[in-house]
């Protein structure tokens, strides 16, 4: 199959060398022929006319030899796209509005894709794993989908499957200055159970994650941890800051990490990315009602499949 | 096409507007090739010849005729 469509190539781009030995061997054939004529006593005039006769149709012949090669499809393909472009070439005005519009179409199409795929990107887990979220529905007034605390102590208790749980619960909390010279700041805080930084594989630029111990007990554990960014921007990026208090709603905290400048937090339900972790058991208002804005994320553990 | 009209005692005689697309057909089909060369009196010529592929489908081409002319041969013997 690809050897004839070479030849075919072949005879479409040496089309006049092709057509020549062609030529050439249906005339030697009639030389052949007319000499014979000759020698048998016609005049030449009579032998040539003869042999031609003799030979049927020469033009014709041409045309059957040209089909019994089979690259007659690649030559009228290719007569056929030139009559399409020089149709196209008459009515200039029609063929730039459809180009233009194809090329609009094709454009517009791939940029709306690849600023979709920015959004839809693929979390980047080291570890191989599945991420399930569980959300309930909640009769609330809001009708958010939310777990609740009490649902994530029991899963926590009772899973088999799920390796680790991370609760969270987004919140925004006021960091009341230390002296005169700090003004105070409304940032947005997550206040998370300690497996929440495994779960999203958070690395640290400084110091470490919440214990278990330390979102063990509620109101217990004055911990915090800050983001990169909100390191950099507030505390100008202090080598010292690990083991300094901040004030958090008036009362102390102390800072135990930094996470790392790449630190992707997967989106939550807002739109702000936090500028701190606070363990869930510091969240004053932890209820055991149903009306709590947290989500639970699991990790299945690897053994399981 | 001569010696065909010739051997075959005038039975058949081929027109030479039907040779030449043979010949191409067949050597499409890879069962001959051609090459540029010299005729007798020292014109530029095209030369035929049989491939190995050529040879093999002769040899079938041969054996059906005679199975099957000779399956006519007995039913009109036959008759």
């Amino acid at each position: 199959m690809l050897s004839r469509f070479k030849t075919a190539l072949q005879a479409l781009l040496r089309r006049t060398q092709v057509e020549r030995e062609l030529d050439e061997e249906l005339r030697y054939h009639i030389e052949q022929q007319t000499e014979q004529n000759i020698r048998l006593g016609m005049n030449p005039e009579e032998a040539r006319y003869a042999a031609r006769r003799a030979f049927g149709g020469v033009e014709q012949a041409k045309e059957r030899i040209r089909d019994a090669r089979g690259v007659r499809w690649l030559e009228e393909l290719w007569q056929d796209l030139r009559y399409g472009a020089r149709t196209l070439m008459k009515a200039p005005g029609f063929t730039l509005t459809a180009a233009l519009t194809l090329a609009l179409g094709i454009g517009v199409n791939t940029a709306l894709f690849t600023m979709f795929h920015l959004f839809d990107r693929p979390l980047p887990l080291k570890r191989p794993g599945v991420i399930l979220r569980f959300d309930y529905r909640e009769k609330d007034y809001e009708d958010n989908f939310r777990a609740s605390f009490p649902e994530y102590l029991y899963l926590q208790s009772h899973t088999k499957v799920l390796a680790e749980l991370a609760a969270s619960h987004a919140r925004d909390v006021v960091l009341t200055g230390q002296g005169a010279s700090e003004t105070p700041q409304q940032v947005s805080a997550e206040f998370v159970s300690s497996a929440f930084f495994s779960v999203f594989e958070a690395s640290f630029a400084l110091g470490r994650a919440f214990t278990p111990e330390e979102t063990g007990v509620p109101f217990s554990d004055p911990v915090v941890i800050l983001s990169y960014g909100f390191w950099q921007s507030r505390f100008g990026g202090d080598p010292q800051i690990v083991g300094r208090t901040v004030p958090i709603n008036g009362l102390p905290f102390v800072v135990v990490g930094v996470t790392a400048r790449d630190f992707i937090r997967y989106g939550a339900g807002r739109n702000q990315k936090p500028a701190l972790w606070l363990p869930l058991t510091m969240h004053g208002e932890v209820r055991v009602y149903r009306d709590q804005h947290d989500f639970v994320l699991g990790v299945e553990s690897e053994d399981e499949t | 096409m001569q010696r065909i009209q010739v051997v075959s005692g005038d039975v058949f005689r081929v027109i030479p507007g039907s040779l030449y697309p043979a010949l191409h057909r067949l050597e499409a089909a890879g069962l001959v090739k051609s090459e540029w060369g010299a005729s007798d009196n020292n014109r530029r010529a095209k030369f035929y010849k049989l491939t190995v592929a050529g040879k093999k489908q002769l040899d079938e081409e041969w054996e059906t005729w005679k199975r099957f002319s000779g399956a006519v041969e007995l039913i009109l013997r036959d008759a």
